[in-house]
């Protein structure tokens, strides 16, 4: 019987080897990777794409985020929920442990990798690790190919093992496969892979037109432990069939008859973040650039009395600050030397660094007299001047309709990096001290806390900042929640020994309501023209307050740059008020109950108070790959060192990973390990199409707890100010003329 | 209690509704919730109010030299003006900031519209009335990540004889040629309308795949 299935498989194999090539759409499975209905395939989805899949079937319900981060290599991270985990079966005695929960939950990282493109006769093949770093449940290894037979009709074929060799196996080919270390999870499980039995799956899809297709797989998944043992759902075929509907570019759902007994649906969101809704960025035109006479027809015009007229260059300050303001840029100070304007600059809406320095440009054109013949445009950040971007005039009347214009311009203009600090010049006097506030919806979200997929909160929050100077800005922001159910309970783990720094998390959202989120003093400093400092004093963040240093070296026209950070801290009251004494309530854990200040029990200490010190090097690579590296001591005290990798799309999206190491040991971090998790920072712009120069940042971790954990200061140097480098300044530079 | 608790809710709902229409602070970038939720108002409400047609006794009144320009798919006109000249390309500009810059006629660039045409590489005005001449076309817009991308056209001319064309209550006497173009998988086809001494009287032309169709008329009486 076995035997037979993997005949017609291979059968299937042979039938592909035609000569059609086609483009039809890359689909996902299930499991939200690139493939069939339970099974992967051999394509890849266009480089940059993200996707969010909600895949289910009987008990089971899987949520994945997948990006696919170069044009053949994909990741996945995965929410998995299995119901009635323990309703039919109990391995353990009580039902306690992994059968304490009706619903199983679990978190499993994926990474494929396409190994050939499909060609006219040959097929793609792709290999690919499905949970190879989780907790191993749903762990598993594939090759497969995949190739076109008509332009519509593409068949794939694979090899799975593990979770994906547990059907109808043709035996073990690389030996056996040794048995799972779960410990804590998040071991890399490379004994594992590739061994122990073998069995081929493969199916074949149908793009019936532009939006329906149709899909039939043979499935190698026996699902030992959740049909076989738990009984959660009857497997009686291996045979899946589907039907898919897409709806333009952005959305596919699909209806499924799964394993002969049950029906599943998947919804899939596809995001392209090299794609703007709407087509470009939507900005009011500028002002034109407006072309001097010719020295010969009007001398007069180039004559540089004004200079020395003692009004002049002030009136050209108030006409450049208003022309200025409606295109979001702020003037700072205005110094006329010779032939040459100095302009520093405060983008306050803007996304693009390089539309700044354009608009800049063509405001100065529009408003000083023609003998200025080289403009120098200063951005300014926190009272820093970063770099200056030093362009002639003459350049700009040139090239302002040239059909290269951008890439013709930045050749010849320069950016170097700007003193420590700018020399006396003309600024309006009452620009500070200054308060801006606002009021708006804040959203607070839990994710997979084990009994239930997301809890939220919805509210209202208040942001404040007075600048005293533009050096120096007292800030806050105060919530208030109005609808919640944050305040339900979560299972809590043991703490094993390690201070409950992030882990508590739950008691602040639930007894901080109002809450004081940060209110706290931050002065920067440019110490010289490639080296920048920041000193922080006050309620830092939710769940810590106190000091907070920093110095950067950047240079302006180089990728790298190297941080340290050193900050002394208190661990905040969950109320989040101004107190630092903490309450032994937040010590309960679910194995240990009674915590005491006098004996200690349960870890627990009436005040906390720690160093943490990092040092940090970052470097942007030219293709788009952007690598930090921490080391030093983390907020429980341990030592270790960070790793995050990201893909930066030049218009802000940034999709990440990153992992932290150290000294506190697997069972003192409890599930998963050690730290790591997914960023996905979204630029408010490409939600609007409007500029903002405001991200959106979620970041996605499979186990909150206290190991690796860093505080979360506001106005940390590298980020503030790397967009105003050359690196950031360039990377949009078509926006110059826009 | 239920109904307490509903109550509750539905004040926090209104409330949460309120701040994200309204938002307030003094703040240029107000909070991003507040900024969203803004977006999306203005994106479901975006269909274009209806315009009240031109007529020549509005026109009559406007001293300074203007041209309508109608934008077809977004059905909206405005009348536009010259704001500056750099060599020889004029920027016309709407009063709400939206730019066309055009070199005798023909468009070289737009600013204000969205997927805005960049720059571009165009044909003499005089090639547009060329019947049976072939020139070739660059267009140069931003892709999603603001790198520009040049997309090249080759274009044929062909005459379509006289018409007589009215633009806001006056008839005018034209010649119409038609430009075709095709390129990258992209065709389109651009219409220009002369007066008998070869300035151009009105044009259809064809701007990128975001904007479509831009018309531009010479409203002024000979």
């Amino acid at each position: 019987m076995i035997r037979q299935r993997a005949a017609v498989v291979t059968c299937v194999v042979i039938v592909t080897a035609h000569a059609v090539l086609a483009e039809t759409r890359p689909t996902l499975n299930l499991y939200g990777a690139t493939g069939l209905i339970d099974m992967p395939s051999a394509e890849a989805q266009k480089d940059g794409m993200l996707s969010v899949t909600s895949g289910h079937f009987g008990p089971i319900s899987r949520t994945t985020l997948s990006f696919q981060i170069s044009p053949r290599l994909s990741g996945s991270f995965r929410f998995l929920g299995v119901r009635d985990w323990n309703k039919r079966y109990c391995e353990t005695p009580a039902c306690d442990g992994i059968d304490q929960f009706e619903t199983y939950y679990d978190r499993s990282f994926d990474v494929r990798y396409k190994l050939l493109d499909e060609t006219r006769t040959l097929p793609a093949v792709t290999i690919g690790l499905q949970d190879f770093v989780g907790t191993g449940i749903i762990a598993g290894e594939y090759v497969v190919a995949t190739k076109h037979v008509t332009p519509d009709v593409k068949v794939s074929a694979g090899l799975g093992w593990g979770r994906l060799g547990s059907y109808g196996d043709i035996g073990s080919p690389f030996g056996d496969r040794p048995p799972l270390e779960i410990g804590k999870g998040g071991n890399v499980n490379v004994d594992q892979w590739f061994r122990g039995p073998a069995a081929p799956f493969g199916g074949i899809e149908w793009q019936i037109n532009d939006r329906w297709t149709a899909k039939a797989e043979y499935s190698s998944d026996s699902f030992a432990e959740e049909a076989e043992k738990r009984k959660t759902f009857d497997r009686k075929s291996p045979v899946n069939f589907g039907l898919e509907y897409q709806h333009k570019d952005s959305f596919r759902l699909g209806g499924y008859y799964m394993y002969g007994s049950t029906v599943g649906v998947a919804a899939h969101f596809y995001l392209n973040p090299k794609k703007r809704p709407g087509g470009g960025v939507l900005v009011t035109a500028p002002d034109p650039i407006k072309p001097r006479p010719s020295r010969g027809a009007n001398p007069e015009a180039y004559s540089t009395t004004w200079q020395s007229d003692g009004q002049s260059p002030e009136i050209l300050r108030v006409n450049l600050t208003k022309r200025l303001a409606r295109d979001g840029i702020e003037v700072d100070s205005v110094r006329f030397e010779g032939a040459t304007a100095y302009l520093s600059v405060r983008n306050v809406t803007n996304d693009s660094q390089a539309q700044v320095i354009g608009r800049a440009a063509r405001g100065m054109s529009q408003s000083l007299p023609a003998s200025v013949e080289q403009f120098v445009v200063v951005p300014v950040v926190n009272g820093m001047p970063v770099s200056q971007v030093v362009l002639r005039r003459s350049d700009l009347e040139a090239l302002e309709f040239d059909p290269a214009g951008s890439d013709r311009l930045l050749a010849r203009a320069e950016i170097i990096a700007a003193p420590t600090g700018l020399d006396a010049a003309l600024r309006d006097a009452e620009a500070y001290p200054r308060l801006t506030w606002s009021l708006s919806p804040n959203f607070r979200f839990r994710l997979f806390d084990q009994n239930a997929p997301l809890k939220a909160s919805a509210g209202v929050r208040l942001d404040g900042r007075y600048e005293v100077t533009p050096n120096l800005a007292l800030y806050g922001a105060m919530t208030k929640d109005i609808i919640s159910n944050l305040d339900d309970r979560p299972p809590l783990p043991d703490r094993n020994g390690l201070q409950p720094v992030r882990s508590a998390n739950y008691f602040y959202d639930s007894e901080g309501d109002p809450a004081l989120e940060k209110l706290a003093l931050m002065f920067t400093r440019k110490l010289a023209p490639e080296v920048y400092g920041r000193v922080s004093l006050g309620y830092l963040e939710r769940m810590f307050g106190g000091v907070s240093g920093e110095v950067l070296w950047m240079p302006t026209d180089k990728r790298w740059a190297i941080g340290a950070e050193v900050n002394y801290l208190a661990q905040r009251a969950p109320d989040q008020g101004l107190g630092f004494k903490l309450p032994l309530s937040m010590y309960v854990t679910d194995g240990c109950t009674d915590p005491s200040f006098e004996t200690g029990k349960c870890g627990a200490k009436d005040s906390y108070k720690v160093v943490t010190a990092h040092v940090s090097g970052y470097y942007k690579f030219d293709n788009d790959f952007h690598v930090q590296v921490d080391v030093g001591q983390y907020l429980a005290g341990d030592i270790g060192a960070t790793l995050s990798l990201k893909r930066e799309f030049d218009n802000g999206w940034r999709v990440g990973a990153f992992v932290t190491k150290t000294d506190a040991s697997a069972e003192e971090f409890g599930s998963g390990s050690f730290d790591k998790g997914i960023t996905l920072e979204i630029p408010v712009t490409a939600l609007l199409g409007k500029p903002s120069t405001k991200v959106r940042t979620t970041v996605l971790r499979p186990f909150g707890r206290d190991g690796g954990q860093k505080p979360d200061v506001d106005g940390r140097l590298y980020d503030s100010l790397r967009a105003y480098r050359e690196t950031g300044l360039t990377e949009q530079w078509g926006r110059f003329w826009k | 209690m239920g109904a307490i608790l509903e109550m509750t809710l539905h004040r926090g709902l209104l409330i949460l509704a309120l701040l994200a229409v309204s938002g307030c602070g003094n703040d240029p970038e107000t909070s991003q919730g507040t900024a969203l939720a803004k977006g999306f108002l203005a994106k479901a409400k975006s269909a274009a109010p209806a315009q009240t047609p031109l007529t020549r006794a509005v026109l009559d009144q406007v001293e300074t030299p203007v041209m309508v320009a109608r934008l077809e798919t977004r059905q909206v006109f405005a009348l536009i003006a010259k704001i500056e000249d750099n060599g020889a390309v004029e920027t016309w500009s709407t009063l709400d900031d939206i730019t066309i810059s055009q070199s005798d006629g023909v468009i070289v660039a737009t600013r204000g519209l969205g997927g805005d045409l960049m720059s571009a590489r165009v044909p003499a005005v005089f090639a547009l009335r060329n019947d049976g001449g072939r020139h070739d076309r660059m267009h140069s817009f931003l892709d999603g990540e603001d790198q520009p991308v040049q997309r090249r056209f080759t274009c044929s001319v062909s005459a379509l004889g006289a018409e007589t064309i009215e633009i806001v209550e006056v008839k005018f006497s034209t010649r119409h040629f038609v430009e075709n173009c095709s390129g990258e998988g992209v065709a389109f086809r651009n219409d220009h309308w002369f007066d008998a001494d070869g300035t151009l009287r009105k044009s259809r032309q064809w701007i990128g795949e975001d904007v479509g169709y831009l018309v531009l008329e010479n409203p002024r009486r000979r």
